[in-house]
């Protein structure tokens, strides 16, 4: 078994799905508690000499997620009772983060799916949170334009649902 | 290329609970599909309802409705809607009985003796604009006698929209600091009620109830009341010490059920403690305002007095003297609800004694203290205490907890003579808890340990 200080300058390499290597410390692939679990099954040797797949991400998504892993790599776990605390304006995301995802939308959605498949939470919420902020305060009509969705709607179904929308009626 | 819509529900889900409660109807309103996941979605009701507000007591909401009832008080409050108002006062006032119980129990700063809300803070922040509080908090019959729009007569039964608006602004408490409505003008007719004995009557218990014998809370009377001790607290500068302003300068002030932090966080509690709801065990600060009794008998009984039962006296402003109290006071015994009382929790009985704070020699301030915690059938805690000299009672007080039982808010109501004479004389007291240091010993340390460490500004938890 290697010690904790080994441990933190180990290296592993992770293999996109279209045959891509990337190299990063260990500290920063175990951001990804699905990572984290596959090395502890799989033991320190092997992860040192053969690549980890990851076969639902691909090259440009992986060396974003790699990106905001070494950015977050200090970052402490929270507690239980630490995040209640900082519940406080939960939608606030901090700087670097939101320059981090002023990337385009397609981009942004392969990022949630592969924050949610990797299990890195925090990344998740960061980037739920950066669609949610698309959508808050805005019209229908700005969020079909947004997200270019389609109004599929009949004329009567609208006016049903203007009906019951009433009680948030104003904008 | 993946679309919104094609995300995996959790992942839908996941975002949506980051959207504010306004947004939901928006996004009904975008297409079948969005329609179809967010309407009557109570799941992701529940989650948005855990980002935006306090967890509540029970996670057995109707979290739609919740919702719902938060994005109408919002848009009520940005029209100010007077008309509005019985929504208002059942929405702020459901709002503030499910704040804050996912909170830390330990305090932060010592002179705060109650949680964080998010629940407090949103309600604080719709009702910041003078026009809502005009719209909503000053609507008593106090707040129109005093702007001169009715011909004064007490109404009988109150009037519910009188009530209602005097219950969130006892509430709420935090006075406007300038416009139509400031304190200054609104004293003169607050002592009016407060110091007219017609107000003392067997049926009201002397303290702040309604006429008809009920024990039903009379919310214009805790106002004027809180406006009485407002205005002398700030005349007197206290409102620059944190264990003052903390309450009496800061809008819903821990006026929610439970709100109390205890200090120090670790007590061993005595077994007669663990048994009581209440929470009276520990050290209160109290503040009691009096007249000169020759200005309190002459307005009462005037020459030739010929005014109706149903008419105010005048406005009063001949200045009163305050004085500030520290009790003590423990549980000494806990018997069964009885049949006047609400039946939900029993009656606590308590002892201690009480000491002058402000210097000023007064022997009425200096006595020991005996009294009950018990729920009126209404659901409101009432407490009844009495000073006791030399083993004689003297003076006698009825209240009711501002905010329900534990709350850090306190209790408000009125002293007077333990016999009720129909002389007199009687007058405003709050007493709300700091500490909860040994509540059973009596030792001349008594200032230092459990008032002083909390009077100074922004002391900090060691």
């Amino acid at each position: 078994m290697s010690s904790e200080k080994d441990k933190s300058t180990q290296k592993v390499t992770l293999a996109s799905n279209d045959g891509s290597h990337i190299e990063v410390d260990r500290v920063v692939a175990e951001r990804s508690m699905l990572i984290k679990n596959l090395i502890e099954d799989l033991g320190d040797d092997s992860v040192s000499t053969a690549a980890i797949p990851i076969p639902n991400v691909n090259d440009p998504v992986l060396r974003k997620v790699v990106e905001w892993c070494e950015k977050h790599r200090g970052d402490s776990q929270q507690s239980t009772e630490e995040e209640n605390d900082s519940r406080k304006k939960t939608t606030d995301i901090d700087e670097w983060d939101q320059k981090f995802m002023q990337v385009d939308q397609e981009m942004l959605f392969e990022i949630i799916l592969a924050a949610n498949y990797l299990d890195i939470k925090a990344l998740l919420d960061v980037g739920c949170k950066t669609v949610a902020n698309m959508i808050k305060g805005k019209s229908p009509e700005e969020i079909r334009k947004t997200f270019n969705i389609t109004n599929d709607f009949t004329p009567e179904e609208e006016e049903q649902i203007r009906r019951e929308n009433e009680w948030a009626e104003d904008r | 290329m993946v679309f919104l819509v094609q995300l995996p529900p959790e992942i839908i889900h996941h975002i949506l609970t980051f959207v504010g409660p306004r947004d939901l109807a928006a996004l009904t309103k975008i297409c079948r599909f969005l329609y179809s996941y967010v309407t009557g979605n109570s799941a992701l009701c529940r989650d948005i309802y855990y980002q935006t507000l306090d967890e509540p007591p029970s996670n057995d909401l109707d979290w739609i409705q919740e919702l719902h009832d938060l994005v109408r008080l919002q848009r009520v409050c940005a029209g100010q809607a007077r008309k509005e108002l019985p929504f208002v006062h059942q929405t702020i006032t459901r709002l503030l009985r499910h704040a804050s119980h996912g909170a830390p129990r330990r305090r932060s700063v010592r002179s705060v003796t109650y949680p964080n809300s998010r629940n407090a803070a949103l309600l604080a922040s719709l009702l910041e604009s003078e026009s809502n509080r005009e719209a909503f908090l000053a609507r008593s019959f106090l707040f129109e006698r005093a702007r001169g729009e009715i011909n004064p007569r007490f109404d009988d039964p109150p009037r519910q929209d009188h009530q209602q608006s005097a219950q969130l602004h006892s509430l709420y408490m935090a006075l406007p600091k300038h416009g139509r409505t400031r304190s200054s003008r609104m004293y003169p007719f607050a002592c009016s009620k407060v110091y007219d004995l017609r107000q003392y009557t067997y049926e009201t218990a002397w303290g702040p109830f309604m006429k008809d014998g009920s024990l039903r809370v009379d919310w214009e009377k805790v106002e004027a009341i809180l406006l009485v001790l407002r205005t002398n607290i700030k005349n007197k500068g206290l409102d620059s010490f944190p264990i003052f302003a903390n309450f009496w300068n800061t809008p819903f002030a821990g006026s929610w059920p439970r709100s109390y932090l205890p200090w120090p966080a670790e007590r061993e509690k005595a077994p007669l403690e663990l048994e009581d709801p209440y929470d009276v065990s520990g050290t209160w600060l109290r503040v009691v305002c009096f007249l000169d009794y020759n200005d309190f008998f002459s307005y009462n009984f005037p020459l030739g007095d010929d005014i109706p039962g149903n008419v105010p006296r005048a406005a009063l402003d001949i200045g009163e003297a305050v004085r500030l109290i520290l009790m003590k006071i423990h549980v000494t015994k806990i018997e069964p609800p009885e049949a006047g009382d609400g039946q939900g929790h029993p009656v606590v009985h308590f002892k201690g004694f009480s000491r002058a704070l402000d210097g000023s020699w007064d022997e009425n301030a200096n006595s020991d203290l005996r009294g009950t915690a018990r729920m009126t059938r209404e659901g409101e805690v009432r407490w009844t205490t009495y000073s006791i000299f030399g083993g004689q009672d003297r003076w006698k007080s009825e209240g009711i907890q501002l905010g329900g039982i534990r709350s850090a808010r306190g209790v408000v109501g009125n002293w007077f003579d333990k016999d009720q004479d129909p002389h007199g004389p009687c007058g405003p007291t709050a007493f709300w808890k700091i500490s909860d240091r040994e509540p059973q010993t009596n030792d001349q340390e008594v200032l230092l340990h459990d008032f002083l460490p909390i009077g100074r500004r922004g002391t900090r938890v060691v």
